[in-house]
């Protein structure tokens, strides 16, 4: 951490991780719009220069962000309650906004920790032990949670309505 | 990726239900955020807390020199007015001092006698003054 990041740098770093970022963001706080201020809040930070330029971005924004996620939620001092949130912070092209929106809807029924090891390996792009850096867990842990909460999030999508593959499939390219 | 010597067995080969899993949560991308201020805004909001601040300490300095003000009133002949009896009541003290009223007692007791009368009609209210606080009391 030496010299301040130029404002093109903080921009260069916003378009790169800005999307995984929100989406970790959201999976903490349950509101895109606070993801979103979060995020903001984070990279305004970098801009007003109270941190030098991180040696290795991608782990130290998610960190970043999760330590003023956690931050926001105590300030306001509630619950995550998601379910008014209809606002989506993940879609896929050509496809109609109901399967993100479930999607989000089965990560929410997900523990807390194991949604953002989900998260942050699934759409973030981090590696297990990144993410274990991230946390400060180890890396048996962090790929406990994650390999837990995978199954249970395709538990919770394929449920009622079917077979395993036939949902994964149905979703699919 | 993690070191494979750190997993357990059953994370080394991630059986083909989780992959297909995770290809298919792949599949969905997270969602571009609004884009951040531009440098003008960035400025705008740098320097909003600091000015904001300002402006409060400036007000209170105003509130607070104002109230000063206030309280203290109009000065200047008021002083003039204190330091009037002060110099008085020092030339009276001088006057009762018990060295001077030792040698007046010596040398002219006579003097002494009107000295003291003096002093005391200054010093101790007048009670035959028509609005004298004796006067009032056994009016009441």
């Amino acid at each position: 951490m030496a010299a301040k990041l130029r404002y093109e740098d903080v921009q260069e770093l916003y378009r790169e991780h800005g999307a995984a970022l929100l989406a970790y963001a959201a999976a903490l706080l349950g509101e895109s719009a606070a993801a979103e201020d979060v995020l903001h809040q984070v990279f305004l930070k970098l801009l007003g220069g109270r941190f030098g330029p991180p040696s290795n971005a991608r782990p130290y924004l998610f960190r970043a962000v999760r330590n003023t996620a956690l931050n926001f939620r105590r300030s306001r001092a509630r619950d995550v309650s998601l379910n008014e949130d209809q606002l989506q912070w993940l879609v896929r092209p050509a496809e109609a906004v109901d399967a993100g929106l479930a999607l989000q809807q089965a990560l929410r029924e997900l523990p807390i920790e194991q949604r953002e090891v989900v998260v942050m390996h699934v759409w973030g792009a981090m590696t297990l032990e990144e993410i274990a850096k991230v946390l400060e867990l180890s890396a048996n842990t962090v790929a406990s949670r994650y390999r837990y909460g995978l199954r249970k999030l395709r538990e919770i999508m394929q449920g009622p309505r079917g077979a395993p593959g036939a949902e994964v499939n149905d979703g699919g390219e | 990726m993690m070191d494979p010597e750190m997993m357990d067995p059953e994370m080394k080969d991630p059986d083909q239900e989780d992959r297909e899993f995770e290809a298919y949560l792949r599949s969905f991308q997270p969602r571009s955020p609004r884009p951040l201020p531009g440098r003008g805004k960035l400025l705008v909001l740098r320097w909003r807390g600091p000015a904001i601040a300002t402006a409060a300490v400036a007000a209170v300095l105003i509130l607070a020199l104002l109230s000063l003000r206030h309280a203290t009133g109009p000065a200047p002949s008021n002083v003039a007015r204190v330091e009037t009896p002060r110099t008085t009541n020092i030339s009276i003290a001088e006057q009762v001092s018990l060295g001077r009223l030792s040698v007046l007692a010596n040398q002219d007791p006579a003097r002494l006698e009107a000295q003291l009368d003096q002093v005391s009609s200054k010093l101790l209210p007048d009670v035959r003054s028509g609005h004298g606080v004796l006067k009032t009391l056994s009016a009441e």
